[in-house]
C-alpha cells in the first residue's frame, strides 16, 4: 500500500512544512473573540483583511463577494435621493466570511476565536456553547454526528472541506486543498438516521468514484460508551468512541508479493 | 518561493472535471469587495408585511427585479439583500439603515418567505444573469391578468401564503405541477411551513427561473425556464415548459 503525502509539487510542500496547520490554530487562538452572526445554516463574519487570510489558509469557510462602504461615506437620513458617494474613496478593509455549522462551531467550541451570535430586534446577543449546539441541532439533525467525525479529524490536524461534490460528508486534506491533493473521501455512518453503505454495490458503487478522482474512501463509525446519549448537548462528544476506517479495493493479482508487515487490513469478500 | 507564487486557480482543463481540488488559492485572499455604486436606489423595508417597498429607483437591475402593483415597486427580502450585497440598494427601515449582516439575518427569518439556502440559490443565480422571481407570483398586474381583491393587494405576503393561482398563472406551470404533486400544491406557507419543507420529503417551488434575456419584461415574462425547490442538500428541478403566449 502506498502511504505519505502526495504534495501537488515541491514548491507546495516546502510552503506546507513552514507553515503547519497547528501554527495556523495557534494564530487563531490568539483572537479576541470575532463575533459571528448565526443566520439558521451559516455563520457569517466581519473580519479583516489579516484574519481572512488566516482563515483561508486553515481552509475554514468562504469569502462573500459584497459591496464595502467607503471610509468616508455617511449613510443620509433624509428621505430625498442619497448623496453621490465620493470616486477615489478608500474601500473599508472589511470581509464577509461565510462558515458551515461544523467549521463555526469548531472555532467558537476548540480554538476559542470566534463567538456566536444571533439576532433579535433588540440587538444581537451572544449565545452561550449549549445554545449554539442546540440551534445547529435543529437546524440540520444530523449536526451533532457530522461534528464528532469533523472535529475528531481537525483536532488531528486534517483540512476537512465539504464532500457534497463527490456525495461524501466530507473530504480530508493533510494541509491545504492548493498544497496537496485530497486523501479522503469521509462518510459519516450516522446512527438511525440513514442507510448508507449497507449494500456492496452502494460500497462499491462510492469506492470507484473515489479512485478515479484519487482518493480514498473513509468511513468513521460511532461506539456508544453507554445507553442513552443525549444528542441535543454537545457534552455527548465524549460519550462515543470514533473509529475510522478506510476502505480500498484488495486485488489478489496484484497482491502476491509480501505486503507492509505494519498494515494487517480486514478483507471482505463479495461474491455475485 | 513566496506563497503568493502558488497559484492553482485555474481548473479549466476537462481533465480535472471530477477533481475540484486545483480551484483553491493558497496564500493572498482575493479582494471580494464591491464598490457602492455612485447612485443607490432606496427602499423601505416594512417587516409586518415581509417586504419592502422601493422609494428610489435607480439602474437598469429593476426591469427584472421586484414587482408592481399599480404605481407601487416592492421587492422580497432576498432581492433587497441581494442588491445590498452588490452596492446598489440602501435598505431602511424607518430612518435607519440596515446593515448587510442584520439583513442577512432578516433573510433567514421563514416568516419573510425565504432562508438562508434558498437565498444562497437565488444570490447564485442572479450572479449568472437569470431571471428569478418568486414562484407563481406575477411581475406586474395587467388589465389581462384577474385583478387583485384589494385585501390581497394590501398584504402582499397573504397572496400566495395560500396560492390561490388564477388561470393566468397556472397556465405556465402546467408542467411543473406535473413534475410536482399534489402533496406540495397548494403550496406555499410562508409563515410556519417553510423551514419544514426543506427538511421533509415534500418539494415546494420557490422560484421561477427564466433564462438571462435583456429584452426581458414584467407585462409579458413568457413562461419560465423551470421552476426551483430547495432541499437541505441543494437540488434544481428542471421543467421544460411548452412555449406560449404569457
Amino acid at each position: 500500500m502506498k502511504l505519505g503525502v502526495r504534495w501537488k509539487s515541491r514548491e507546495a510542500a516546502a510552503v506546507a512544512l513552514e507553515e503547519p496547520i497547528s501554527s495556523l490554530y495557534k494564530e487563531l487562538r490568539e483572537w479576541k473573540s470575532v463575533e459571528g452572526l448565526l443566520v439558521h445554516s451559516s455563520v457569517i463574519l466581519s473580519i479583516d483583511f489579516a484574519k481572512a487570510q488566516i482563515l483561508n489558509r486553515a481552509c475554514f469557510g468562504k469569502p462573500i463577494y459584497c459591496a464595502t462602504s467607503p471610509q468616508d461615506s455617511v449613510p443620509t437620513t433624509a428621505t430625498r435621493a442619497p448623496r453621490l458617494l465620493e470616486v477615489n474613496a478608500e474601500l473599508e478593509d472589511v470581509r464577509m466570511f461565510q462558515l458551515g455549522l461544523e467549521e463555526a462551531f469548531f472555532l467558537t467550541s476548540e480554538l476559542e476565536c470566534i463567538c456566536i451570535c444571533r439576532q433579535i430586534p433588540e440587538g444581537r446577543v451572544v449565545l452561550s456553547k449549549e445554545e449554539v449546539w442546540r440551534c445547529m441541532q435543529a437546524s440540520k439533525p444530523e449536526f451533532g454526528q457530522l461534528y464528532i467525525a469533523y472535529a475528531h479529524l481537525r483536532a488531528k490536524q486534517w483540512v476537512v472541506r465539504s464532500g457534497i461534490q463527490y456525495g461524501a460528508d466530507f473530504m480530508a486534506y493533510r494541509h491545504h486543498p492548493a498544497l496537496v491533493h485530497s486523501d479522503y473521501a469521509v462518510i459519516v455512518m450516522v446512527e438511525g438516521h440513514e442507510e448508507r453503505m449497507k449494500t456492496w454495490t452502494e460500497m462499491q458503487a462510492m469506492n470507484r468514484l473515489c479512485g478515479s478522482v484519487a482518493k480514498t474512501l473513509l468511513l468513521i463509525h460511532f461506539i456508544p460508551k453507554r445507553e442513552g446519549i443525549d444528542l441535543s448537548s454537545p457534552l455527548c462528544q465524549g460519550d462515543f468512541v470514533v473509529e475510522a476506517v478506510e476502505v480500498r479495493r484488495w486485488l489478489p493479482e496484484k497482491s502476491r508479493e509480501e505486503s507492509d508487515a505494519s498494515v494487517k487490513p480486514v478483507l471482505n469478500f463479495a461474491i455475485s | 518561493m513566496r506563497r503568493a507564487d502558488v497559484d492553482y486557480g485555474s481548473d479549466g482543463s476537462g481533465a480535472s472535471e471530477l477533481s475540484d481540488d486545483d480551484s483553491y488559492d493558497y496564500g493572498g485572499v482575493d479582494d471580494t469587495r464591491l464598490r457602492f455604486r455612485k447612485d443607490l436606489s432606496v427602499a423601505q423595508w416594512d417587516a409586518e408585511r415581509g417586504i419592502a417597498e422601493v422609494v428610489v429607483k435607480k439602474g437598469k437591475a429593476w426591469i427584472v427585479t421586484g414587482f408592481t402593483r399599480g404605481s407601487r415597486h416592492a421587492i422580497f427580502i432576498e432581492e433587497a439583500v441581494f442588491m445590498v450585497e452588490q452596492g446598489s440598494l440602501l435598505l431602511r427601515e424607518g430612518e435607519r439603515v440596515v446593515d448587510l449582516l442584520e439583513a442577512y439575518s432578516l433573510v433567514s427569518t421563514p416568516s419573510y418567505g425565504c432562508s438562508w439556502n434558498n437565498y444562497q440559490v437565488y444570490s447564485y443565480l442572479k450572479k449568472l444573469g437569470y431571471i428569478v422571481g418568486r414562484h407563481n407570483v406575477p411581475w406586474t398586474v395587467s388589465k389581462k391578468r384577474p385583478p387583485m381583491p384589494a385585501d390581497e393587494v394590501e398584504s402582499i405576503t397573504s397572496q400566495f401564503a395560500a396560492v390561490k393561482t388564477s388561470e393566468g398563472t397556472q397556465e405556465t406551470n402546467t408542467a411543473c405541477s406535473q413534475l410536482v404533486d399534489s402533496k406540495s400544491a397548494p403550496g406555499f406557507e410562508v409563515n410556519t411551513e417553510l423551514q419544514g419543507s426543506e427538511s421533509s420529503s415534500e418539494m415546494k417551488l420557490m422560484y421561477d427561473v427564466h433564462l438571462p434575456n435583456a429584452r426581458f419584461k414584467k407585462s409579458n415574462p413568457g413562461l419560465p425556464a423551470f421552476s426551483l425547490c430547495t432541499t437541505r442538500n441543494i437540488c434544481q428541478v428542471t421543467a421544460k415548459n411548452k412555449e406560449g403566449c404569457g
